[in-house]
């Protein structure tokens, strides 16, 4: 039976490509929000860093 | 008119948003503490963002719940998959030009895979079409107006199933699944809202209110006359959706007879000699 006419098939496709989708949009939501996040906060990290490297110096 | 609200229980979808902006609370927390202004500020609005976007994936994700409990309801949440989208994208924007200190392309690159990102997670189920607008009503207006009167069909049903097998209980059952039938016509012809408003707006109404009071009652062992005189509703009831179906099946006949006409005129003209 062709593809075309078999529902069960095609409901498996559009499942398929669903999950595929799904899946692709999360590993890219986690890579590209969690490495902005990420070194977001290692950037600050650094900044607060040597802000209180500074101060030390200073005083 | 606004549907009932079903109870569609708790989902964990948009958490990742929630997440995923983590880092940013302690950035922010150690820019407070003598950071700039600017980073701050940005720190702020990027985590605002981020549970804006969160915010309406969940309130998308909950009416998509919804209207998969009902046959009729159709939420049109296009607009919150964008909200959702362009929030995370922003806040994407900001974070790496303002907080990261990257070049402005760097920031839009990040902004547009943050879109697709989230797009592609939760944009992809909210693509199911509304009906298209008919007779003066709004494409929301039929959905919404649909939606309530199943609501209340599907009250009258808990009501016969309840009944104990006679007539009553047939002529319910009989008007439940008229009203049904009308609802999908509806849903097929929109232009048939109009003309069934009496029915969706006051008879069904008042017939899913009288059932409500007639099973209470019944409960406690009211008068067996008041049988007779809901059944008689029941009838009557049934025989306005009937007339609805027979204006509905003239109005087919006429239109058929009129574009049957036009046509054998077109031909007559262009097979005259």
């Amino acid at each position: 039976m062709p593809t075309e006419s078999n529902p069960t098939a095609l409901r498996a496709g559009r499942l398929a490509r669903k999950i595929w989708r799904r899946a692709a949009g999360f590993v890219l939501l986690c890579i590209v929000v969690g490495m902005t996040t990420c070194s977001a906060l290692d950037h600050v990290r650094d900044n607060a860093l040597s802000r209180a490297q500074a101060e030390g110096e200073r005083s | 008119m606004r549907a009932g609200r079903a109870n569609v229980g708790w989902s964990v979808r948009g958490f990742l948003l929630y997440a995923l902006a983590l880092p940013l609370l302690p950035a922010l927390l150690l820019e407070l503490d003598g950071g700039g202004v600017l980073t701050t500020a940005a720190l702020a609005i990027a985590i605002a963002l981020f549970v804006v976007a969160a915010l309406s994936v969940r309130h998308g994700t909950r009416r998509q719940r919804e209207r998969a409990m009902s046959r009729f309801h159709r939420s049109n949440t296009h607009s919150l998959t964008w909200v959702g989208c362009a929030a995370v994208a922003a806040a994407c924007v900001i974070t790496q030009w303002l907080v990261n200190d990257r070049s402005v392309a760097f920031a839009l690159a990040f902004g547009a895979g943050g879109f697709l990102a989230t797009y592609l997670s939760y944009g992809s189920m909210w693509l199911r079409s509304l009906p298209e607008p008919a007779d003066g009503y709004s494409s929301d207006e039929i959905v919404d107006a649909l939606a309530t009167a199943e609501q209340k069909v599907h009250d009258l049903q808990k009501v016969y199933v309840r009944l104990p097998h006679g007539e009553l209980r047939r002529r319910l059952k009989d008007l439940v699944n008229k009203s049904f039938d009308l609802l999908h016509t509806i849903e097929q012809e929109p232009h048939m809202l109009r003309r069934s408003r009496k029915y969706l707006n006051v008879f069904l109404p008042g017939v899913h209110k009288v059932a409500g009071t007639y099973l209470a009652s019944r409960d406690q062992g009211a008068d067996p006359a008041f049988d007779e005189r809901f059944k008689s509703i029941l009838e009557k009831t049934s025989r306005a959706i009937d007339e609805q179906t027979t204006q509905r099946g003239n109005q087919i006949a006429f239109d058929l007879d009129v574009q049957m006409a036009v046509l054998r005129q077109q031909l007559d003209e262009e097979l005259r000699p």
